[in-house]
């Protein structure tokens, strides 16, 4: 507790909370965007936190992660676009609210459900992570090593070609990681001569490729396509009746947003999806879902703010990434030179209470910001693509050159902008890939330290059962869908038979 | 069927992977050789060799599964997906001689052109705001050199 209001109090010098400030409402200003999801601002901004401390640097990338999951819903409500990914099921119920005249109500929703829901997951945070990371301390390289093919591998939990196609852009993610110098021997591997591969291949360059240049190039090929923006006067706060109809699913999304987002690699877009089909199956007016239903609204942008918190869980106690944005976020604190986990906890805890500090303020600050400024975010919509992107363009060029001065990385940001195009184009999340880069000197160092402890013998895994846990979980998680399928086809045999 | 093909896309991407996985492959047997005496656990080609078989099945099971589908295809990408990323790559090969600002700018100017913008005082107003606003952040307050060129002296 001490650590905590230490945390807290270092978040109320002028230069911390500006910085908190300045997040949340970048985020927010953004993640109203469409195309510019939270993960592509955090990538896009992910440059000026180089100079930034490794505090104000988490908390800045803490609060755009909270502001942009707002953010996305002011998009989703009033042109049926979301901003960010994870507020696609609230455009189901949000758009045709506005439809009715009533997007400040359903804008206020969002802004309190939002708020709750964030609030309920930074109260998780601050209680699970500590256990979390007290747990793990006495992790050991094969526990480490089993825990990070578990968190790739709930890269296959969505199940289908989808699961596939992720956890192929895991490996290739986790391939990346291993160009340049391997620490063990010395031996360049992947560089082809080039000096710049050396080092390995840069998080920054990679990040605003894959994000903000696959977007931009998306964005090429659908400039004739045209949006219906309905009118906004102000948000609402919720009337009480409102709130009756929504406490429950402000609840049941508060809840799932932050168990979902604990698990490495699903973030809030699952959740808020999870979360609104399940807030209209114990609806009483299951009916109205689809038709502006304000429930609708509450469920998922709860579960979306709630997977946020949840997100950093995993992140900050075990250095294993929650979300695309996670991943992120680790990569930014990676360039700083620090890696989360659980000896980061146990020696500099008044860190990690900072963390959880910004977070909170940045639900309040969007709070404030989402009813009194709703309209004036609103208005971002109206940006044409011919001034908004160019933009982009010069901040991701920007972004890539600024941190090491090399014209390799603006390169590299441009290679990966095609990849991510492509990737876009045949269904393949970028955010997988970023997982695995960022896991991947994690996956091999473990692996080879383990390997060592073990005299060089696989067989030293089933010695450790933490490591044995995990290895089941993870086989689990990736026949999951396979036998979810069989025992379908078998119930369905079984009727008609 | 119009619209329909029987190459599920899914075929390409699981082509296209292990065409990569392959050619990777081929490049860790190129990697420097460890003696044997100095090398303990596990060479530098063998965990990228690892990565790249559990890459390439999956890959395997991808086309396998995609084998069975058909799906409509893809839609054609229009040219304007080449000409963007002809501008960029323009800009790239560019910066590095006329400074960053000057051709980012230059470039926000041309990209809003290309993508059918026409009012150019507001295009060329935006585009040098933004590129006073990107020297004065991260030139003058964070303290970053960037490539500055011919121009620099309008920079101060």
């Amino acid at each position: 507790m001490i650590d905590f209001l230490a945390g807290a109090a270092s978040i109320m010098t002028p230069e911390l909370f500006g910085i908190v400030l300045l997040g949340t409402m970048l985020g927010v200003f953004v993640g109203a965007l469409p195309g510019l999801s939270g993960s592509t601002t955090a990538a896009l901004l992910l440059p000026l936190t180089v100079t930034m401390s490794p505090i104000a640097a988490i908390a800045f990338l803490g609060a755009i992660y909270c502001g942009a999951n707002y953010g996305g819903s002011i998009t989703a409500i009033l042109i049926n676009t979301p901003g960010d990914p994870s507020a696609s099921a609230t455009a189901l119920d949000g758009y045709p609210l506005a439809a009715r005249g009533e997007a400040g109500r359903a804008l206020g929703m969002a802004a309190v459900a939002s708020t709750l829901g964030g609030i309920f997951s930074v109260c998780v945070l601050v209680v699970a992570t500590p256990l979390l990371a007290r747990f793990a301390y006495n992790f050991g390289p094969p526990e480490y090593f089993a825990l990070a093919v578990f968190g790739l591998s709930m890269l296959g939990a969505v199940g289908g070609a989808g699961a596939l196609k992720s956890l192929i852009a895991g490996c290739l993610g986790v391939l990346l990681a291993t160009v340049g110098m391997d620490l063990t021997t010395g031996v360049e591997r992947f560089t082809f001569g080039i000096p710049d591969l050396s080092d390995g291949i840069g998080f920054v360059p990679v990040l605003t490729g894959l994000f903000a240049v696959a977007e931009l190039l998306d964005q090429s090929t659908r400039l004739d396509e045209r949006v219906e923006r309905h009118p906004l006067t102000a948000a609402k706060l919720p009337s009480r009746q409102d709130f009756r109809r929504s406490g429950k699913a402000i609840g049941i999304g508060a809840v799932m947003g932050t168990a979902i987002g604990v698990l490495p690699a699903l973030g809030a877009t699952t959740a808020a999806i999870l979360a609104y089909n399940e807030v209209r199956r114990v609806s009483k007016h299951p009916e109205e879902f689809g038709k502006g239903a304000i429930e609708g609204i509450a469920g998922p942008e709860a579960a979306n703010n709630g997977a946020v918190g949840g997100s950093m869980v995993p992140t900050l106690a075990l250095g294993i990434p929650g979300s695309g944005t996670t991943a992120i976020i680790l990569a930014g604190l990676l360039v700083q030179g620090v890696r989360p986990g659980p000896h980061l906890f146990n020696e500099q805890p008044e860190f990690l209470y900072a963390v959880f500090s910004s977070m909170l303020a940045a639900n309040l600050i969007f709070l404030c910001a989402g009813l009194f400024m709703a309209k004036l975010f609103a208005m971002i919509t109206l940006i044409p693509n011919a001034f908004l992107w160019p933009a982009v363009l010069f901040c991701s060029v920007i972004g890539a050159y600024a941190p090491n001065q090399a014209m390799g990385d603006v390169w590299t940001m441009l290679v990966f902008g095609v990849v991510g195009f492509f990737f876009r184009r045949h269904g393949i999340s970028p955010a997988p890939l970023v997982m695995g880069l960022v896991l991947g000197q994690l996956v091999e160092e473990s692996l080879k330290q383990s390997l060592i402890i073990f005299d060089q013998s696989w067989a030293g895994f089933l010695g450790r059962p933490i490591a044995l846990v995990l290895f089941a979980v993870t086989v689990a998680t990736l026949m999951a869908p396979v036998l979810l399928r069989a025992a379908r086809r078998l119930g369905a045999l079984r009727a008609s038979g | 069927m119009r619209g329909q093909d029987w190459r599920h896309p899914d075929l390409a991407v699981a082509a296209v992977v292990v065409a990569f996985g392959a050619a990777a492959f081929v490049a860790t047997l190129g990697f420097d050789r460890v003696p044997e005496a100095l090398m303990e656990g596990m060479g530098p080609e063998r965990f990228p060799q690892l990565v790249i078989g559990t890459m390439v099945l999956l890959a395997v099971l991808l086309g396998v599964r995609a084998l069975g589908l058909s799906a409509p295809a893809l839609p054609r990408i229009p040219p304007m997906f080449a000409a963007t990323l002809a501008l960029l790559v323009a800009a790239v090969v560019v910066f590095p001689h006329l400074g960053l600002v000057p051709t980012m700018t230059a470039a926000m100017v041309a990209l809003g052109a290309l993508w059918g913008e026409r009012r150019w005082h507001l295009l060329v107003g935006v585009a040098l705001a933004f590129g006073l606003a990107v020297h004065l952040l991260f030139v003058r307050t964070l303290g970053i050199s960037l490539p500055v060129g011919p121009f620099g002296f309008l920079l101060g």
